[in-house]
């Protein structure tokens, strides 16, 4: 980004606070319905949750009622050379959620059937035919969910792919860029930030919040108080090894996502809880949890006992307090907008920012949003 | 300090017992206590695996045990053969070795 | 060692070399509990290795007295008692000083009061075309094998690269009667001799020195000032054809007449590199600064950082040598011993000024040699475009100009984009190379960073984290919302 661009105030249509994947899915889709945008962030694009997550693209992990929302992202996914340039690897590979208790097994049942109520194409399988599927599945496995539609993409890659297609787009792209304050009053939007130790201001006809577990912080910003939870997630990948699985696996409990990309490493998900918060971002892992997330893996998969851990790291995933994102205006601020904090949002981001950019074009959104309103004032239930 | 003419080994050691261990099942003669990638290193045999994405030979590099190069398999663990001492009757696997075995 | 019922200790030195077992020693003379952890079977760290386990040096043979030295080293541990796992990998540490071990019988877990961390140096070698040949090896990896496993790394061996441990090197391979064919130096015979001043005092390191020269001039070593290694090709034969040029004072390399060098082996190196992987996945701050190895804990002279009880000290605080190393260990075990409340200050402050002094004279050889190790920043710039620079992940010099020029800002960012330092060695062995190439594009080396420091400290299996459990034996916390 050269300095040059920013001396003058720049007048945009529409600023994004936030370079996750929801916040440059919006912003790439505004670009591309004719709005002047700019993207700004306090750190490199899709640094957060949406580089460091799992990268799991499937139906069985989102919740039920995210289901539709899920599959056209996925397709989206899977397309991405199309509308993103650069793609993320995304591969496509069947899902199967595992039961290996009697207690998994009901789950399984009620899994499946609760996201086939929603479209997704789940059908529950015997152990035998989980196995023709993936041999090296462990032999006490009593029942598994099956779904076409699944796969994984390297989250990683996203920043790359989507800074290319931002600036291909002209989109103003700011990184390492922390945003202060906004002032709203009728010239629009005053964003206050700084970007290599200077203050800045930016202003906007309209501005949207896509910051993720920071969306709290941003709200507040515009005096809208909506609790945003802080989920502190472990990921574990290993070295390249040997082919040993060739689907994406999770565990009907919900605490175990695994795949093996085509590189041979091993990324080892689930949702396992380490140390961290808002403030200071994710600490460290919690031994207890690596343990299990780790037993479960090998467990599933026997194969990977042997396989060495490359790197443990950790990402903040937010969610709202009934569990289900929030997307569409602002509560009380004209011209203000938010997206985001949805479970499996990385799956979905792609589409729930073309959806949120199509409501700001003035466009029907292809499937409808998720209120702010319903969540001012409400609490985060407690454990 | 003379070398033994036949082997790179520096005299004015006693060294332990003498013993041999096997690589890809091919007996290799060494000195119990010596690493495997010193032993293997000085018999002319450094090419151990191949890089990831352009199949190049690689081998033995730092001999301390950061660089992971002259990873090895021994029965399940997967290490450094810098760190991995010669003893009688060592089963010692290559990475390629060992992904052959279960094609 | 055998894990005990409550593992809990003063002090954990991680790291057994020179300032790693002063520091225990001193320690447990002021009353704290210590626990030694090394990775390696025996203590003496690089610089003090010792013989393989069943190895003796014969009867009669001359002892060096480096190997003295280590030998002073190990007894000193025997005489003095210290608790030691020896053979016992670090690999995470928490925020609370909590540290994970892997050792023979499996998983351990210890919690300090304070934690020192005086894991020592890696060895940096700034990639030129061919450097991943079999057959490339470091010169602290050749130091290895002479010193420690008595092996010579060839029958014809080139030396190059620059610091110290080029003669140390040279010299090694002549006692032991191999062929240095010969030492390509990036230093010119000028920077050698400005650091004489750092000799004064120190009448043993100068006639090491001097003897060197000698031995290298009698047995007709060709040595090559200011040239450095262009390329590396394997031959038929099985051997190396290394390929070397002028340079210039920083490193890049020049025009003008090519050399081809036949040898079976390449003993290279471009100094050493502060090992902070703790310090880092500790999220202390750190700086940069080219003259004492690069990325180093900020510390003060109590070798404190600013992580509350953790503590660093020798060359992996900062390059001063293996003398200093040990000055710097009983300093830092005493500031320890202060901070803990086993010794008052005023107790120990005479003896804290005499090592202090002590110290200053000798870092100041140590100190002169980092000034010849320090990247050259010229080196960096000459590697090729198709020139690996991430071993572990294949990421060539032109991968990382690309992402450069696409607008990738810092070194973490770099990794993200082209997977440089995503694999095992977690870029130990090419973080000071590929963040120098990106402060090529973005400005100051400081601001490109260094990579986050994460665990597995070093790499370590599912199986042995898991260990021996059944399906009930996970510890499911509650299931996931429907």
């Amino acid at each position: 980004m050269k300095t040059s661009e920013l001396s003058s105030t720049g007048f945009y249509d529409a600023i994004v606070i936030g370079g996750g994947v929801m916040g440059c899915s919006t912003a790439l889709h505004l670009a591309q319905g004719g709005m002047r945008v700019a993207l700004i962030d306090r750190g490199p694009l899709c640094r957060e949750a949406s580089g460091v997550n799992a990268g799991t693209l499937t139906m069985h992990m989102t919740r039920a009622a995210l289901i539709p929302y899920a599959m056209r992202s996925w397709q989206m996914w899977m397309d991405a050379e199309k509308w993103l340039g650069k793609g993320v690897l995304a591969t496509h590979v069947p899902g199967l959620t595992l039961a290996f208790t009697e207690t998994e097994c009901e789950l399984v049942e009620l899994r499946a059937k609760a996201r086939r109520e929603y479209g997704a194409p789940i059908e529950v399988i015997s152990p035998q035919r989980a196995r023709e599927i993936e041999p090296g599945l462990h032999p006490g496995l009593l029942k598994a969910g099956y779904c076409e539609i699944d796969g994984f993409a390297s989250a990683y890659l996203t920043g790359r792919a989507f800074h290319h297609a931002l600036l291909g787009a002209n989109v103003t792209v700011l990184e390492n860029a922390p945003v202060h304050a906004i002032d709203t009053g009728d010239a629009g939007h005053r964003i206050q930030f700084t970007v290599a130790g200077q203050r800045q201001i930016m202003t906007a006809r309209r501005v949207v919040l896509a910051g993720g577990v920071w969306i709290e912080n941003m709200l507040a910003w515009l005096g809208v108080n909506i609790p945003i939870k802080v989920l502190i997630n472990q990921l574990i990948v290993t070295e390249r090894i040997r082919p040993v699985m060739r689907s994406v696996l999770s565990v009907a409990n919900g605490l175990l996502s695994l795949k093996q990309f085509a590189n041979g490493t091993v990324l080892i998900g689930g949702g396992w809880q380490g140390d961290g918060d808002r403030e200071h971002g994710g600490r460290e892992a919690r031994p207890q949890n690596l343990i299990g997330n780790m037993r479960l893996a090998s467990y599933a998969v026997p194969a990977l006992a042997e396989a060495r851990i490359a790197r443990i790291w950790l990402g903040l995933e937010a969610e709202t307090a009934d569990a289900m994102p929030i997307i569409g205006d602002v509560p009380g601020i004209p011209d203000a907008f938010v997206v985001g904090s949805a479970h499996s949002g990385y799956t979905s981001g792609p589409f729930m920012g073309r959806i949120i950019a199509q409501h700001i074009l003035g466009l029907t959104p292809d499937l409808p949003l998720f209120d702010p309103a319903r969540l001012v004032g409400l609490p985060i239930p407690s454990v | 300090m003379i070398v033994d003419a036949n082997t790179l080994r520096v005299d004015g050691i006693d060294r332990g017992s003498p013993v041999s261990f096997t690589l890809n099942g091919r007996v290799v003669q060494a000195y119990a206590g010596e690493s495997v990638a010193a032993a293997l290193f000085s018999q002319g045999v450094r090419t151990l695996r191949h890089s990831p994405s352009t199949n190049l030979p690689r081998g033995m590099f730092c001999l301390m045990g950061s660089c992971q190069e002259c990873l090895v398999w021994v029965e399940s663990r997967k290490q450094p053969s810098c760190q991995l001492p010669v003893s009688q009757g060592l089963t010692v696997e290559t990475l390629d070795y060992r992904e052959a075995q279960h094609e | 060692m055998n894990d005990s019922q409550r593992n809990i200790v003063d002090l954990l030195v991680i790291g057994a070399g020179p300032a790693g077992v002063a520091a225990a020693i001193a320690a447990q003379e002021c009353g704290l509990t210590v626990l030694l952890v090394d990775e390696n079977p025996q203590a003496g760290g690089q610089v003090y290795k010792a013989l393989p386990t069943g190895f003796t040096r014969s009867r009669g043979s001359s002892v060096s007295k480096e190997a003295r030295l280590g030998d002073q080293l190990r007894e000193s541990l025997i005489r003095t008692e210290i608790d030691c796992c020896f053979g016992h990998k670090v690999w995470n540490v928490g925020s609370s000083l909590r540290v994970d071990l892997l050792g023979p019988q499996g998983v351990s877990t210890w919690q300090p009061r304070a934690l020192l961390v005086a894991t020592g140096t890696t060895e940096r070698v700034v990639p030129f075309t061919g450097w991943t040949t079999p057959g490339v090896i470091g010169l602290a990896a050749a130091t290895l094998l002479l010193k420690s496993q008595n092996i010579l790394p060839g029958r014809r061996t080139v030396v190059a690269g620059a610091g110290p441990l080029l003669l140390a090197v040279a010299n090694a391979i002549l006692k032991a009667g191999g062929e240095v064919t010969a030492l390509v130096d990036l230093a010119s015979r000028g920077e050698w001799l400005r650091t004489l001043p750092s000799l004064v005092g120190r009448p043993v390191l100068m006639w090491d020195g001097l003897s060197w020269q000698a031995r290298l001039r009698w047995a007709g070593v060709p040595i090559y000032y200011r040239h450095g290694v262009r390329s590396v090709t394997q031959l038929g034969s099985g051997g190396l054809c290394v390929r070397v040029g002028q340079v210039d004072d920083r490193g890049m390399p020049l025009q003008g007449v090519e050399i081809d060098i036949e040898a079976d082996t390449l003993a290279v190196g471009h100094g050493l590199v502060p090992s902070t992987d703790i310090s880092r996945l500790l999220r202390a701050r750190h700086k940069y600064v080219p003259q004492q190895g690069g990325w180093i804990a900020e510390s003060d002279e109590g070798g404190r950082t600013s992580v509350p009880g953790l503590y660093v000290a020798g060359d992996g605080a900062s390059i001063a040598g293996a003398a200093a190393a040990g000055l710097q260990g009983k300093l830092v075990a005493l500031a320890c011993a202060v901070d803990l409340g086993f010794v008052k200050e005023d107790q120990i402050k005479r003896e804290k000024s005499e090592l202090q002094s002590q110290w200053h004279k000798s870092a100041r050889f140590g100190k002169a040699m980092a000034g010849l190790m320090a990247m050259r920043s010229g080196a960096v710039a000459g590697i090729e475009p198709d020139t690996i620079v991430c071993r572990c992940e294949d990421v060539t010099r032109a991968e990382i100009d690309a992402a450069a020029r696409e607008g990738a800002r810092d070194i973490n960012q770099l990794k993200a984009w082209t997977r440089c330092g995503m694999g095992p060695c977690q870029g130990r062995t090419c973080g000071d190379v590929a963040g120098s190439l990106l402060a090529q594009h973005v400005g100051a080396r400081q601001d490109v960073g260094y990579f986050t420091g994460r665990a597995p400290l070093r790499p370590i299996s599912l199986a042995e984290v898991a260990g021996e459990y059944t399906y009930a034996d996970i510890p499911i916390p509650k299931a996931a919302p429907l």
